[in-house]
């Protein structure tokens, strides 16, 4: 089996990656957070605890790449962070810290990863469908929009060697979400036509198959995994 | 009306409309810097229209971002593609959450053959009328035949 790198990897949508590829793929997850350890253990990977904005975080995980017994056929950069307000009381350091995590730890790892990919391989990108619009969330609108740019532009530059995409998902599931408001969370999912919440295994369906030969004449696309909340 | 432009062509197409010391009251035109080689500078170019763009969301000045299309289309190395893109997305956003106090953000794509005439009429009719809020306006042939981010 070929290698599969998931960042994000510990628990929500990145865990669910890493369950639905682990059928295809052996997997090395990635992920600031020590729960990476047990999901990794659960799942039979190899865990690198580390953080993408630094060079460091960004070396331990080229070196255990270099260190599977194969090299990289799909590299998933779905590690990100929210920090919401008001435009008027975004922080600097706020809008930093998002774009950081968000679009420059997508690009690093791409960039550093890139070359060691094999011929006929893929990376999948995860966006947001919030980049088209949301209240105070202007650093995720910005580095979301940002890591679609950067995959068309890497999706021209790596052809036809490689597949590049990104997936943009919805309101979706999880520790965050659950700990809204009724209320809130109620008005959110009525704006959705399918009329409910997504779910983290939706978003990994659409990033694994991606990432699977049946998606082999797609590159540099947005596949929005939303409930129809783009445009509905 | 305030200017950050980071290109020297683009400058001297917009300097009679406004400058780097302009007002920010009457709008921001916010053009980054191109052909970027390293993370930091996407950074920082994507940090100063953020603090740019919340000082003239401030006094609900109108804001649009100058955009090149290829860059925008990804059609540019991955770094400028993703400030370009970035600020789509910012200028969605800033529209978005204002739209209930009349705030205004939009994106003018130029492919770089426009005259300078046509890209300062371009950015004039959208900060005067602000039409097509949220929306990225192309100019030019560069855009024809390929789908927006």
């Amino acid at each position: 089996m070929s290698l599969a790198v998931v960042t994000g990897a510990a628990r929500g949508i990145g865990r669910a990656v890493a369950e639905r590829l682990v059928t295809r793929h052996s997997l090395l997850l990635v992920d600031m957070s020590q729960a990476v350890h047990e999901t990794a253990a659960q799942l039979g990977a190899v865990a690198v605890q580390a953080d993408i904005t630094q060079p460091e975080g960004i070396a331990a995980i080229v070196a255990a790449v270099d260190g599977a017994s194969e090299p990289p056929a799909m590299l998933v950069n779905n590690a990100g962070i929210t920090r919401d307000a008001l435009i008027h009381k975004m922080e600097e350091a706020v809008f930093r810290a998002v774009v950081r995590v968000n679009l420059g730890g997508t690009y690093a790892l791409t960039e550093a990863l890139a070359g060691r990919i094999v011929d006929g391989g893929s990376v999948v990108n995860l966006s947001s469908r919030a980049q088209l619009g949301n209240v105070g969330q202007f650093n995720y609108a910005v580095s979301k929009t940002g890591v679609i740019g950067c995959t068309r532009a890497l999706a021209l530059a790596l052809a036809p060697r490689l597949r590049v995409n990104a997936v943009a998902p919805g309101f979706v599931e999880s520790d965050m979400t659950r700990a809204m408001p009724a209320r809130v969370r109620e008005r959110v999912v009525s704006a959705v036509p399918l009329a409910r919440a997504g779910q983290p295994e939706d978003i990994a369906d659409a990033v694994a198959w991606l990432g699977s030969e049946a998606a082999g004449y797609l590159t540099g696309q947005v596949l929005y995994v939303c409930g129809g909340r783009s445009f509905g | 009306m305030r200017t950050r432009i980071g290109d020297p062509v683009d400058r001297h197409a917009l300097r009679r409309i406004g400058g780097p010391d302009g007002d920010i009251a009457g709008g921001l035109v916010f053009a980054p810097a191109r052909d970027l080689g390293e993370w930091r500078q996407v950074e920082d170019e994507l940090t100063e229209a953020f603090l740019l763009s919340r000082e003239a969301m401030a006094v609900e000045a109108p804001v649009v971002y100058l955009l090149r299309s290829p860059a925008i289309l990804g059609r540019s190395g991955p770094l400028d593609s993703a400030v370009a893109a970035g600020l789509v997305g910012g200028a969605r956003a800033l529209a978005f959450e204002g739209r209930r106090r009349g705030r205004y953000a939009t994106v003018i794509g130029v492919d770089g053959d426009e005259p300078p005439d046509r890209v300062a009429e371009a950015v004039t009719f959208a900060l005067t009328t602000r039409a097509a809020a949220g929306q990225v306006v192309m100019l030019g042939h560069e855009h024809l035949g390929a789908m927006l981010p």
